[in-house]
């Protein structure tokens, strides 16, 4: 991974989650974040972070995941969760087309919007 | 386990004799395309990739989901789980009147394709037998494993997303 963790405790990845989202709920094991963003082209989307704290592992994949859904690099991810606030997060994602923020995350097609 | 060296050969020639040599697992970079599956009901396709530390991968094409795990089986399950968890909170924001058009789309999806699980694993329970044979199967039997992953035909060739990297 080459990546200095300073993520390190479940506790930190939700306090962070919390901050940068609009709300959160809470389902049987998950805990759902949720920011709402209006997209370049003016059509309201939304942008979700799932994290069950008893199932997942605070494990790199996980941190990359996130790092999909909120359309940065991988290697920015500790940056934006650490340093970032909720109106920086939502100004970065207004600048994608909804055709993007619509998109699975996995399929990374933000990247050729940057 | 000592692997033979004809084995190995073997192995050789026939990757060599493939247009696209076939990995021996998936990785981050090279992830193999497959479906999570539950009682054959397709819940998402997707791809998964196995990290350098051991754990299992999946994640979905479809919807922003993924299941972590030590094995492919944990794995799975925690997509799953996952995905019940994400349609409850889908239906919450239909019901709250919160839901985006993509949001609205996906919860319809979702649920017609937890509802087909359902209505597939009443049958498989309701099927006719005879009452012995139910018996006998629910006292030796375990449970039969229903989710699972499927992979696509031709797996090990690398599924080509949108970029080049994943780093």
């Amino acid at each position: 991974m080459g990546r200095k963790a300073r993520i390190r405790r479940t506790k930190e990845l939700e306090h962070c989650l919390a901050r940068l989202t609009d709300f959160s709920r809470k389902t049987n094991e998950s805990q759902i974040y949720r920011l709402r963003v209006i997209a370049a082209d003016g059509k309201a989307c939304s942008v979700d972070a799932q994290y069950a704290p008893k199932r997942d592992q605070l494990h790199p994949a996980k941190l990359n995941e996130i790092a999909d859904r909120f359309r940065v690099r991988h290697d920015q991810i500790e940056e934006v969760l650490l340093e970032w606030d909720k109106e920086k997060l939502r100004k970065h994602l207004s600048k994608f087309p909804s055709e993007v923020l619509d998109s699975p995350a996995a399929l990374r097609l933000w990247e050729q919007h940057v | 386990m000592a692997v033979r060296e004809g084995e190995i050969a073997s192995r050789e020639a026939m990757s060599s004799r493939s247009p696209m040599p076939e990995q021996e697992q998936p990785t981050q970079e090279h992830p193999w395309e497959g479906q999570v599956e539950d009682h054959d009901v397709v819940l998402s396709t997707g791809f998964r990739y196995i990290d350098p530390d051991g754990t299992h991968v999946i994640r979905s094409d479809e919807f922003d989901l993924m299941g972590l795990g030590p094995s492919l089986q944990e794995a799975v399950d925690d997509f799953e789980q996952n995905l019940y968890e994400y349609v409850f909170h889908l239906a919450m924001l239909v019901e709250e009147q919160q839901a985006t058009d993509r949001e609205l789309g996906v919860a319809n999806l979702l649920t017609q394709r937890l509802m087909q699980v359902v209505i597939n694993h009443h049958r498989e329970r309701t099927a006719e037998q005879p009452f012995w044979k139910l018996l006998l199967a629910s006292r030796r039997q375990p449970e039969r494993r229903t989710r699972e992953w499927a992979e696509k035909p031709g797996s090990g060739v690398p599924k080509n997303l949108s970029t080049a990297s994943l780093a």
